[in-house]
């Protein structure tokens, strides 16, 4: 009798099933979440964005990033800040040379593999700043892009 | 009775899914789309900041426009209205100034303000801002969602409807000091003690 009962056992098999619900939920997720975007763009790690609910989306432009230690051209280290703040010097001239010089540089490149058909200003500055940062010092780099000749900005911020 | 036995054995194999291509596969998305998934959404503010320009000032001369201006103090918040075809009474009229409430900007009188003002001259879009130096760059941006719109309903999937109130943003400053005199301004920018004096574009953009 008993011998006839451990002949019928099946050998232990995983039961996948439950896994198998699992990874089809994530995958709808992440499928519904997945954006491709022609336009990529890379939030710096070191600051946090301001909430809005403004509804504008992301397109193309020069990047410039101001965090509460540093301020980068798309990407690259241009000046360092002391707790958010640029030198005093730097807000009594109304400008920083060093970020004029370079935007001047960026303008100039970009207005060369535009398309001059284009009737849109392609000079526009994607400012990604840190929400602990006064408007003082905002409008410092908004008015030296502006003296390179960029009058025109998209300031990032995280959808509420 | 041994047949059936066995014949119902073989069955229940046969119904068994071989789910083990299918786990690899998904092995192999989920990965791919976590490195592309967003968690987060990014958008954008576009404003712009005061140019020269040899053109006329940006003050309308229709009486269907007015340009605002909005200062920002440290402790009060003021709306002005400019245009060449109205009269000071009626410019007046659509100027308001409030002190902050619980140490916060009273965001939706100014809202209330900005509408009535919209009501009034609807092709209206464009606000001057002249925040004070130290204000933070969150409480600027929760004053700008107040400004460039305004919520009027929701619609079917609970979302808030916007309309368009002052979508055309300038940023400028004001001159807390009083230039020493005209010729020394180097970017002759100040009078005595007033707003930054500069012909505008709307440089704003949607």
């Amino acid at each position: 009798m008993n011998s006839r009962f451990a002949r019928e056992k099946k050998p232990a098999g995983l039961m996948l099933t439950s896994l198998l619900d699992m990874f089809t939920i994530i995958l709808i997720f992440l499928i519904v979440s997945f954006e491709a975007e022609d336009y990529e763009f890379k939030l710096d790690s070191d600051l946090k964005l301001p909430e809005s609910s403004a509804q504008s989306v992301l397109k193309p432009a020069v990047n410039l990033a101001i965090t509460p230690v540093d301020l980068k051209l798309d990407g690259k280290k241009v000046m360092t800040l002391n707790r958010g703040k640029f030198d005093e010097q730097y807000y009594s001239d109304g400008e920083i040379p060093e970020v004029v010089e370079l935007l001047k540089e960026e303008r100039e490149r970009i207005l060369a593999i535009e398309d001059p058909e284009n009737e849109e200003d392609p000079a526009i500055v994607l400012i990604q700043a840190d929400k602990g940062l006064d408007y003082q010092t905002l409008y410092l780099v908004m008015r030296s892009a502006s003296m390179a000749g960029f009058d025109k900005y998209r300031l990032a911020i995280m959808k509420k | 009775m041994a047949f059936s036995r066995f014949k119902s054995a073989a069955d229940e194999a046969a119904a068994d899914l071989n789910v083990v291509p299918v786990m690899n596969l998904f092995m192999v998305l989920i990965p791919f789309l976590l490195l592309g998934a967003t968690f987060f959404h990014i958008g954008v503010i576009p404003t712009s900041t005061p140019t020269l320009s040899p053109s006329d000032s940006d003050v309308p001369k229709t009486p269907t426009t007015v340009a605002v201006n909005m200062e920002i103090d440290v402790d009060t918040i003021a709306i002005s209205a400019a245009s060449v075809s109205l009269s000071e009474e009626q410019l007046t009229a659509l100027s308001g100034e409030w002190g902050k409430k619980a140490g916060k900007y009273p965001v939706k009188d100014v809202q209330a303000a900005l509408l009535d003002i919209k009501g009034q001259y609807p092709e209206s879009n464009t606000i001057t801002v002249l925040p004070h130096e130290k204000l933070g760059y969150q409480d600027l941006v929760e004053i700008l969602d107040h400004t460039r719109n305004h919520v009027t309903g929701k619609d079917k999937d609970g979302e808030d409807v916007r309309e368009d109130l002052f979508p055309v943003t300038i940023f400028s400053r004001k001159i807390t000091e009083n230039p020493i005199n005209e010729g020394e301004d180097p970017e002759g920018e100040g009078e005595a003690g007033g707003e930054e004096e500069m012909e505008m574009d709307e440089g704003g953009e949607e």
